[in-house]
């Protein structure tokens, strides 16, 4: 499911591919274009070299049959033509009188289709000035487009464009490409650089675990900063009942004043256990124990834990689900899970009316609805909360969170227990009510 | 002193009175056949000088000192000889010399029609009405295709039929073709088939269907070049058992690629030529009995040497005659003795035995 405002990332391997297409893609265009270019060239000569050679073979021919009139013979022998014909691959040899393309030059050209004509002014033949047409084949065009250009152009622009991929494969990737790809998957584990890394990829593994065990060290500060922070008020509230069963009251008696210690406790201590239990789910792996549940059912038990919150920040959670929604489910878990999201939700809506953004007549609105689709359960759960402040999945990463309390492990456990129970979970933005939107999806149980 | 200074100056004077006779010997040289084309140019050269140098002492008592200079051009280019022609022309040459071939002679003559000039070989009919202006040294292609004719007719025992095989790009060839064959029809020759090949290695295929559909031919008419000659009897050898008729295209045992090039003792036949092999050529002339008596290796042995050595003859002769001052006094005394230059020695039959070219016999035409 898309994270609207998510920013698509390509990875070093997928960019240099695309450039390597477009390479090669540019490589086979550049072939192709030279090829042609090339072949047209060549065209171009051999038709200028023909040219040339019939102009020249024009003269000596012009000059042998001017030496045949002399000897003597009134017109050409056949057998004299055709044997220039022969010596020199013409077409035909013709003695004009009339009209001719280029009348006051001594030798010119024309060109019609493949043939190439010549004509030279004759002032020996039979006696009278004349012209000689020559004519014969040209070049044709399609020769120019022959195997060896193209083996000679086309495939060394391919080769190297091969051999590129080839280089890029074996050293790029080996010195590059996968040290960056290790780095983004191992650099934190504190492994030594492999040695066949370069030197500034090395360092800069050495650099990242650092930051990385750094971070680590100010994120287990932070955890226990908000832990005990937490605690000591759930302790100062512990004490509190405590002192005000000590202190003895007109009127209360003593069964009565214990009986505001127990509950003071009952009420705190699951609180205590709960902030604890949620860091200890932070940082190890989670073991669910999946069994036949019913969504709804786990629902309203998490509504029920947050009832009194709703009530105090004067929001209405409205539910609306189908009767029921057959889940295999680990139903302690997914209750804290969907306890934290609901939690979250009224806290948002709170914090908005807290900021002055809206108006304090109306009920700020959280709204959970389901749905059976595909073999899943879709929930959603929104509210009319400010929104989200970091983009797409970075929101279930650990400490991203806003709120000055809190260890900011609550979304990231949440989603490690959907990720638990074969389903996920997305965040975004709310059409309708403005605030923040969570979708999670819930493999539906089959079967009885 | 006196007497050596009077004599000194009377030399002097003789030699300042000595009118300088430029003539010029245009000749063409083949790039495709260097080899022998080399070796005609250094006995063309060699001739050249010996001529000079042997009428040298004559002329000058005549009052003449002779200028021969060369000329080459390529011989794939006739027209090369018209153009050398207008140059030499217009440099001042009394006379020119060559080339060979009749249709580079006719090209030349065309680029100086009013200088006279002598072909060393030409024989084409069309050379033989140029006028008295333009001479050849060898026969024209009608008499010497007439006796071809009739020592063909002589050698066909039991037969008479044969094939006309004849380079349709050479005057020369088609020329003597054709009086060939008014000769044979008129003395019983029966002609089977006229063929036409062109360039120096001609397609013979149509020549090996006509001797297979004719395999009683007598002989086969090959008037052409030695180069295509030669190419057409290698073709035919194994399928060809007759002899052949050349004309003097064939060359001889110096150049030429009939005898050089020669791949079977089966080659037989025989040719005419303009000339006699050069020591019987040189005893019919004055100038000749003096070259005998140099050294036999000084002699180019070869026919168109002989027609070198003729023309110094007969131009000695001319020049000494006329006692002609300037070129165009000189043009009207060859036009009188022009005559002089052509056919001295008839027409000579040579045989080609087992690819050798031999001289038989000679033949007076005039």
């Amino acid at each position: 499911m898309k994270t609207s405002g998510a920013q698509k990332r390509t990875s070093l391997k997928g960019s240099l591919k695309t450039a390597w297409i477009v390479l090669g893609a540019t490589a086979i265009g550049v072939g192709l274009l030279s090829y042609s270019l090339v072949s047209a060239l060549d065209y171009s000569r051999s038709l200028r070299f023909r040219t040339e050679e019939l102009k020249s073979q024009a003269t000596l021919i012009d000059r042998r049959i001017s030496a045949e009139v002399i000897g003597g013979r009134t017109s050409v022998e056949k057998v004299v033509i055709d044997d220039l014909m022969s010596l020199y691959r013409l077409d035909s040899i013709t003695q004009l009188d009339g009209k001719v393309p280029c009348p006051t030059e001594t030798i010119c050209t024309k060109k019609s289709g493949r043939q190439i004509s010549v004509f030279i002014r004759s002032s020996e033949t039979l006696g009278k000035e004349g012209h000689l047409e020559i004519k014969a084949q040209g070049p044709v065009f399609s020769d120019s487009f022959n195997a060896y250009h193209f083996v000679s152009l086309f495939i060394p622009i391919v080769a190297l464009f091969v051999f590129g991929v080839f280089i890029q494969r074996r050293i790029l990737n080996r010195s590059l490409i996968d040290p960056i790809g290790a780095l983004v998957r191992n650099s934190y584990q504190g492994e030594e650089a492999p040695a066949q890394w370069p030197s500034e990829i090395a360092e800069l593994s050495e650099k990242l675990d650092r930051a990385f065990r750094e971070r680590d060290q100010a994120m287990i500060g932070q955890i226990a900063s908000g832990v005990l922070h937490d605690m000591k008020t759930y302790l100062h509230g512990m004490a509190l009942a405590t002192d005000l069963v000590a202190e003895t009251e007109a009127g209360q008696s003593r069964s009565n004043r214990l009986e505001l210690l127990f509950r003071a406790c009952s009420q705190q201590i699951p609180k205590m256990k709960a902030i604890i239990e949620g860091v200890l789910d932070g940082s190890r792996e989670l073991r669910i124990r999946p069994e036949k549940s019913d969504l709804r059912k786990i629902l309203e038990s998490s509504l029920q834990n947050n009832a009194d919150l709703a009530v105090q920040s004067d929001v209405e959670v409205r539910l609306d689900l189908p009767r029921e929604l057959p889940i295999q489910a680990d139903a302690v878990h997914l209750e804290r899970a969907i306890s934290n999201l609901v939690k979250n939700a009224i806290e948002a809506c709170s914090e908005k009316a807290r900021s002055g953004e809206t108006s304090d007549s109306l009920k700020r609105l959280v709204r959970i609805t389901g749905r059976e689709a595909s073999g899943a359960v879709h929930l959603a759960i929104e509210d009319q909360g400010p929104g989200l402040k970091q983009s797409g999945d970075r929101i279930f990463e650990r400490l991203r969170t806003t709120k000055t309390r809190g260890t900011g492990l609550g979304l990231m456990v949440t989603k490690k227990i959907i990720d638990a129970h074969g389903g996920s979970i997305s965040a975004e933005r709310s059409g309708d009510l403005g605030g923040a939107r969570f979708v999670m999806s819930l493999p539906l149980r089959t079967g009885g | 002193m006196s007497a050596f200074v009077f004599l000194l100056t009377l030399l002097s004077a003789h030699s300042w009175a000595l009118t300088r006779v430029p003539v010029a010997f245009v000749e063409a040289l083949s790039p495709r056949d260097s080899t022998s084309s080399e070796k005609f140019k250094k006995d063309l050269e060699a001739s050249i000088e010996i001529g000079r140098k042997l009428t040298e002492a004559r002329l000058k008592t005549c009052g003449y000192e002779l200028q021969p200079k060369t000329a080459f051009y390529d011989a794939g280019d006739a027209l090369q000889a018209k153009e050398l022609a207008k140059t030499e022309e217009k440099n001042g040459a009394w006379m020119l010399v060559g080339p060979r071939r009749s249709n580079h002679y006719l090209a030349l003559v065309s680029g100086a029609a009013s200088t006279p000039t002598v072909s060393l070989m030409a024989t084409a009919t069309e050379v033989g009405a140029l006028g008295p202006l333009h001479q050849t040294i060898a026969p024209l292609n009608s008499k010497m295709a007439e006796i071809a004719a009739v020592e063909a007719k002589a050698r066909t025992k039991g037969g008479s039929t044969y094939l006309s095989v004849v380079n349709g790009d050479c005057l020369s060839c088609v020329d003597f073709a054709s009086h060939f064959d008014a000769k044979a029809k008129s003395i019983g020759l029966k002609k089977l088939e006229e063929l036409t090949i062109t360039g120096d290695v001609p397609d013979v295929t149509k020549v090996l269907e006509a001797i297979r559909k004719n395999p009683g031919v007598k002989f086969i008419l090959l008037p052409n070049y030695s180069k295509s000659s030669i190419h057409v009897m290698n073709s035919l050898d194994g399928e060809f058992f007759g002899f052949y008729v050349g004309a003097d295209g064939w060359g001889d045992s110096k150049f030429g690629y009939v005898q050089k090039a020669s791949r079977s003792d089966q080659i037989n036949g025989f040719t005419v030529r303009g000339f006699p092999p050069v020591e019987s050529g040189l005893k019919s002339f004055s100038l000749g009995r003096a070259i005998l008596k140099l050294k036999t290796e000084e002699i180019p042995n070869a026919g168109p040497s002989l027609s070198v050595f003729k023309i110094f003859n007969v131009l000695t002769d001319t020049l000494c005659g006329s006692k002609a001052r300037d070129s165009e006094a000189f043009s009207k005394a060859f036009q009188k003795s022009g005559k002089k230059f052509s056919a001295p020695w008839g027409v000579s039959i040579y045989d080609l035995k087992s690819g050798e070219i031999s001289y038989k016999r000679s033949i007076g035409v005039n």
